[in-house]
């Protein structure tokens, strides 16, 4: 043995007082890589708020003496750090072009005309101080002076506004942009008045409008820097004047700080006020799993926790004095879609809405706290329609539904009920599908896809499926709500196969008609007449029962945050990324 | 050796060839691509003409193996192409992730060698006693439980019971060692779990196998200490076996890390996966599974080196 290679290698390399060294330095890391696992965050006992603020109070100490004498001495007190988190990192942040899942920059680094708040029906001036409307097609912007952009310092005027807001239409054309047409295409000419009016020429009356106009896509771009870009967008750069600048923008998260020049708003309003966003810092952090953001959340690591999916949930954050927990209006949504090339005969839409008992699907999905939904969502309830009007349009009558199915002669013994993998919707088909073979006698199954998967089944031309279930969240115009599933123009004319260019004359007819009957409300600006148009539309697509069915809806939705925070926009969190450009939220002292 | 070393290495491009056809090809098959995504289920007539406009700037509507070719002749330059989700190029991304997964794989193997070689040990030169038995239990139970429900527990238990979590603002290594320490801790033991209980199964096996065996018994009739007979002669021979269960684990680890990471929130090159290939961001995906893949086969040929300087007997 000791002639042996290992003989030699471990007499030579490790004598007894080496291994034993080895072996404590071993047991020694060890110990050292728990302890450090083990060890405290600095940031924890004392909570990261404090810190954050000195870190950030060197560097914006102007704006915060400013913020400080402006602040009521025992309200808001300006600084501190709002800690939120996302799922996934943006996929850029030029606001004509991408919407989705960067609405936590794009409200804070580009300042926008005004803003609409649903809870109060007002709008809030910004970067405007009003919005005049000389006549039904034309609204007028006069800018507030002092506004600077980021990267240079140069002046904000109405050729910015013009530029940025005219790039809408080649967007979409050339560069695939999430804003839709419905966000913008009522719009005809945007010109420069002078240097700080701007004014938008429409193409016909659009009551909409002015609160569409408020969305996030609507920040204004340096036009300057944006003639500088070859590729013709500020995907990667901060081209905006808001109140906040990037600091941070990787794969980890968004760290945002206040913008030390920001413009003050010299007739505030009861949001824009002068000396405000009192906030100094917004952090956002990437955290994907649902378990982890409760986990942050509990632990105070992040001071909101969005989609709070039922009561049950809910109730875990209820009763604990670090966090407030709030019942909300609902604004969760649910469309049942035909591919309505296969139920072309009204008979065979109305025996699949005979099929469904809505109220069983309120008591099994919601536990109860449900209510029936139409063509204008519930949560617009000054033009969504009573709850009784809606369920005289949904009733169960399983009888019916087979005599109208036999009736109706379709060709169809097997539905295929599509969802994406989100609990609520994958739910939804499996109680569908076992409603569908116990109350109209055919199989049924549910298909469960990822989203991209989902959204592509969505868009062939021949349908894999029957039934569609498409969940979604309310948006501050009927237009972009549950229209929006509705529309032949959009959704509906090629993902439920309801457009004007279908082969079926029937189908056509109603396809135009809808699209009549939005356009007449959509157009009309007397708020009575409006309202009697948009019941028109809505009556019309319950008759039809075209394109789908709107499923019942959550009778609330839910709200929890960290009590620490001030001001939080409890009634308007959940509707048009309000939350992202409150301005009178503050971190409590 | 040396021939050997080259003979491995000259099929390391052939194995990532098939490999990346396979994968090409598989994501060619799902529907949808992330042009399309990105357009959600809205899409009037202008959509259509953007979603056409994209697809032909990609080179989405040209054949697969024209789009395959393509791709492939630029990745062997060392350029992934553009992200089709945000169009970001993808090598830098590939870049900045890599390193966070490289720590947190090694982090793992470190940790999986430290808690499952002595475990193994333990176990096996007290076998049948109490401790070997409850060693045993928890070898078990590491290697049964799925990592994710242990990452699981690690995020939620203690925020719910004392308000701390291990979730905090990921910082890179190089900029500050100690809080990247305390945020990469977790998943990498959350990892180790399963990987280090495994190897101690293999460890004890292994040396339960030599403990009664002639030359055991000889090295323990001349008078050697038991310390020296378990490390010089038992444990010695059980190396080639922890060697090989260390490599084939590093894969797990890999792919573990794409769960970890997720949960921990940890900006590596497993989350980057996730993301792409959900979204069917397939120059990402490729870029991403093919860098996994090429650490993978770079670990099996460093193992394979290993053993010759582990056991004299093996010769290449």
């Amino acid at each position: 043995m000791r002639e042996s290679y290992w003989g030699r290698y471990w007499q030579r390399r490790r004598s007894r007082r080496s291994f034993l060294i080895g072996g404590a330095a071993l047991a020694a890391g060890s110990a050292g890589l728990v302890a450090v696992g083990c060890g405290d965050d600095d940031d924890d006992d004392e909570p990261a708020e404090p810190a954050a603020a000195e870190e950030t109070a060197a560097a914006t100490e102007a704006p915060a003496e400013e913020t400080a004498a402006a602040a009521p001495a025992d309200g808001p007190m300006p600084g501190g750090a709002f800690r939120q988190h996302k799922t996934q990192v943006d996929d850029g942040i030029d606001p004509g072009l991408k919407v989705i899942n960067n609405n936590e920059i794009l409200a804070r680094i580009y300042n926008h005309t005004h803003l609409y708040k649903v809870s109060t029906n007002e709008f809030l001036f910004d970067a405007a101080t009003a919005m005049e409307q000389p006549d039904n097609v034309t609204i007028i912007f006069p800018l507030r002076s002092g506004m600077t952009f980021h990267h240079d310092g140069s002046a904000v005027t109405a050729e910015d506004v013009a530029s940025t807001w005219s790039r809408f239409p080649a967007l979409l054309a050339d560069q695939g942009s999430q804003v839709n047409e419905a966000n913008w295409g009522f719009m005809d000419t945007i010109t420069a008045v002078d240097e700080s009016t701007a004014r938008v020429d429409l193409k016909a009356p659009a009551a909409s409008a002015p609160v569409l106009m408020a969305s996030t896509a609507y920040g204004i771009i340096s036009k300057a820097l944006l003639d500088q870009q070859a590729n013709g967008n500020v995907q990667e750069l901060d081209a905006g004047a808001g109140p906040y600048v990037i600091e941070q923008r990787d794969s980890a998260g968004v760290a945002l700080a206040r913008y030390p020049d920001y413009y003050a708003h010299e007739n505030p309003s009861t949001h824009f006020l002068e000396g405000a966003p009192y906030i100094d810092r917004h952090e956002t952090r990437i955290i994907v799993d649902r378990a982890a953001v409760k986990a942050a959340f509990f632990a105070g690591d992040i001071d909101y926790i969005p989609a709070i999916a039922d009561r049950i949930e809910f109730e875990e954050f209820t009763g604990d004095d670090r966090f407030v927990a709030k019942e909300v209006a609902s604004t969760e949504a649910r469309f049942l879609a035909y591919d309505n090339i296969k139920f072309v005969d009204k008979r065979a839409r109305e025996a699949v809405s005979y099929a469904i008992d809505y109220d069983a699907m309120i008591a099994t999905l919601y536990a109860g706290d449900g209510v029936y939904d139409g063509p204008v969502g519930q949560a617009l309830p000054g033009f969504a329609l009573d709850q009784e009007t809606l369920k005289s349009y949904r009733v169960f009558d399983p009888q019916k539904a087979r005599e109208l199915w036999e009736a109706s002669g379709i060709e169809v013994d097997h539905i295929r009920i599509e969802s994406s993998i989100d609990p609520r919707g994958s739910t939804m088909a499996e109680f569908l599908a076992r409603q569908m073979e116990e109350n109209l006698g055919v199989t049924a199954e549910p298909l469960i896809h990822d989203v991209t998967t989902y959204v592509a089944r969505a868009r062939e031309p021949i349908k894999q499926w029957e039934l569609f279930v498409v969940p979604y969240n309310a948006s501050t115009t009927p237009e972009i709500y549950n229209m929006t599933m509705m529309n032949p123009d959009a959704f509906a004319g090629v993902s439920w196969s309801f457009g004007v260019d279908q082969p079926d004359a029937s189908l056509v007819a109603n396809a135009q008609k809808l699209i009549d009957l939005t356009a007449a409300q959509a157009q009309e600006v007397d708020p009575d007449l409006r309202l009697q148009k948009m019941e028109e539309m809505q009556l019309f697509a319950l008759d039809e029962l075209v394109p789908g069915i709107n499923l019942p809806v959550p009778g609330h939705s839910w709200v929890v945050y960290n009590s620490r925070v001030g001001n939080f926009p409890e009634d308007d969190t959940l509707l048009g990324g309000f939350l992202n450009r409150t301005h009178d939220m503050y971190i409590k002292s | 050796m040396q021939a050997y070393i080259a003979r491995r290495l000259i099929a390391v491009p052939f194995m990532l060839f098939g490999m990346s056809l396979l994968l090409f090809w598989l994501l060619f098959l799902r529907p949808g691509n992330a042009a399309l995504t990105g357009f959600g289920l809205v899409s009037p007539d202008q959509n259509k003409q953007a979603i056409a406009s994209l697809e032909e700037e990609f080179g989405l509507d040209r054949p697969f193996f024209v789009q395959y070719g393509d791709w492939a002749w630029n990745a062997l330059q060392g350029d992934f192409g553009i992200s089709l989700k945000n169009r970001r190029p993808v090598t830098p991304e590939i870049r900045s992730r890599l390193p966070v997964t490289a720590e947190l794989g090694l982090l793992t193997v470190l940790l999986t060698a430290l808690i499952g070689i002595p475990v193994g040990i333990i176990s096996a030169i007290r076998p049948g006693t109490f401790l070997d038995g409850a060693l045993r239990i928890v070898t078990i139970s590491g290697i049964s439980v799925p990592n994710f429900w242990v990452a699981t527990l690690v995020i939620t238990l203690p925020a719910i019971w004392w308000a701390w979590t291990p979730l905090w603002e990921y910082v890179r290594f190089e900029d500050d060692p100690l809080n990247n320490l305390k945020i990469v801790i977790w998943p990498a033991i959350t990892l180790a779990i399963a990987t280090a209980a495994y190897v101690a199964r293999i460890v004890r096996s292994s040396m339960l196998e030599t403990l009664y065996s002639d030359y055991v018994r000889t090295a323990r009739a001349k008078g050697l200490r038991e310390r020296a007979v378990v490390l010089r002669h038992v444990f010695r021979s059980s190396m080639i076996a922890v060697i090989t269960v260390i490599g084939i684990q590093l894969g797990a680890v890999l792919g573990g890390s794409v769960i970890a990471e997720q949960i921990f929130g940890i900006p590596g090159l497993g989350l980057l996966v996730f993301e792409s290939v959900v979204s069917i961001d397939y120059t990402v995906a490729l870029a991403a599974i093919m860098v996994f893949a090429f650490m993978f086969t770079i670990v099996n040929l460093a193992v394979d080196v290993i053993y010759t300087f582990v056991d004299p007997r093996i010769r290449y």
